[in-house]
């Protein structure tokens, strides 16, 4: 049989051939095939060719600019704090929220009303013995006797009023105002008075504190939120 | 499908100067250093991304890409050819966006005018010889783009950018066989669609 009547090999394997692939290097057959035909043999030689100019192809330029590297990272450190900073802004402005919902409602509304109460009952009671002690008679008998203001000034009213007041106990004993407080005592506020005003004033100072503290770590909350806010865009942009 | 390069070079880009050293220092960090690495290369991972996408748009993005892995993977980098390891990042990069992509590039073949490859560059030592050069140049990259897309993957990876088997097979994730089978076909296509232009490959 003339080599020029035998089946041509697969084009595929004269690729290989053309690309060195050892799968066909050895192959006997191919080879003495190529030897003897010129079709396949001319075929093989283009494809060297081919594959020589592919190899010699150019680079290219861009046809951007192209950045050459990625954007600085932010630090691990400051992208620590600032993603603590972050975690700690909602219990902060929720404290603080109830800080001052609290405390505002204690100072203005809760022991006012309470402070004042008391007040007034100190008031009522002492008002009568503080008024005898600067009149020398009761007040509330020269009232209920139905004297008149001039009956009252007389000089035996005030005796009467004098000596019945010196004789009767005291009414003060048996009311909230200490025996022999006086009006100035008690409006300006008697020992036993003053004590609880300051006692008042000073629960009030510390509702008003814890106002004050709470309207501070909302503060100190929104601080934070803006400390960390450019890790947020640093997230979001890219 | 446009021809991304009015100027394109007439040669590939070989080794940095000192580039053992250059490498080492941008794997410790020095970001200067690996900025002048890929500065160097990227036209060498630019073409390769442009003949595997077919488009300049996207084959910047993958540059880009492949750069960006490049540099939080430099730590990994293990020795060899270091345009060899920068090619097989842009290849796979080109890869992932043209499987994202979805779209089979434009088969157009560029307008004659297209371009400055075709002129003559006065500095060069034949200028007859350089424009027919860059002649056959555009004639293989229209040629190129003409390949279904699998057989131009894998020839493009292999025959101009000198991929083995193994490294074409693991950058497409295809075994071997096909591998060789696209490469064979390909090439086989090439030749066909070159062949009324014989006269260009002897420059």
């Amino acid at each position: 049989m003339s080599m020029t009547t035998r089946a041509h090999p697969d084009p595929e394997r004269l690729a290989a051939l053309a690309g060195a692939d050892p799968d066909v290097l050895s192959d006997r057959e191919l080879i003495d095939h190529l030897a003897d035909c010129a079709t396949c043999d001319g075929q093989v030689r283009d494809l060297r060719v081919l594959r020589t100019a592919l190899a010699e192809l150019p680079d290219l330029v861009p046809s951007r600019p192209l950045r050459l590297l990625p954007p600085v990272p932010e630090p691990q450190a400051a992208a620590g704090w600032r993603i603590a900073f972050r975690r700690a802004f909602a219990p902060l402005a929720v404290a603080g929220m109830v800080l001052l919902l609290v405390g505002g409602v204690g100072a203005t509304g809760a022991l006012g009303p309470a402070d004042a109460g008391a007040f007034l009952q100190r008031l009522q009671v002492a008002a009568p013995a503080a008024m005898e002690a600067a009149t020398g008679q009761p007040e509330e008998t020269a009232t209920d006797a139905g004297m008149a203001p001039d009956e009252m000034a007389s000089p035996e009213g005030t005796r009467g009023q004098t000596g019945a007041m010196a004789t009767d106990p005291p009414r003060a004993a048996d009311a909230t105002a200490a025996p022999g407080e006086s009006m100035a005592e008690v409006i300006g506020g008697s020992d036993t008075g003053r004590d609880g005003d300051l006692a008042a004033a000073e629960d009030r100072a510390g509702w008003i504190l814890g106002a004050l503290a709470g309207i501070g770590l909302l503060g100190l909350a929104l601080v934070l939120r803006r400390s960390a806010a450019p890790i947020d865009r640093g997230l979001s942009g890219r | 499908m446009s021809d991304p390069d009015p100027s394109r070079p007439a040669t590939r880009t070989g080794p940095l100067a000192e580039e053992a050293a250059v490498v080492a220092a941008a794997a410790r960090g020095d970001r200067s250093a690996f900025a002048q690495l890929m500065e160097h290369y990227q036209g060498a991972c630019y073409g390769l991304a442009w003949r595997l996408l077919g488009d300049p748009d996207l084959a910047a993005d993958a540059t880009q890409d492949a750069f960006i892995h490049a540099y939080d993977h430099i730590g990994a980098y293990r020795g060899g050819v270091f345009r060899s390891w920068l090619l097989r990042i842009t290849a796979n990069a080109s890869y992932d966006i043209l499987r994202r992509s979805q779209r089979r590039p434009t088969t157009a073949l560029p307008e004659p005018d297209e371009g400055q490859a075709d002129i003559a560059d006065p500095r060069a030592v034949n200028p007859v010889a350089e424009s027919a050069r860059a002649e056959l140049y555009r004639a293989l990259d229209a040629a190129l783009r003409l390949l279904p897309e699998d057989q131009r993957v894998a020839v493009v990876l292999c025959d101009v950018y000198g991929m083995d088997y193994q490294e074409v097979a693991e950058s497409i994730q295809s075994p071997i066989g096909t591998v060789k089978s696209r490469i064979h076909r390909g090439r086989l296509r090439l030749r066909v669609l070159l062949a009324d232009q014989r006269e260009l490959f002897e420059v």
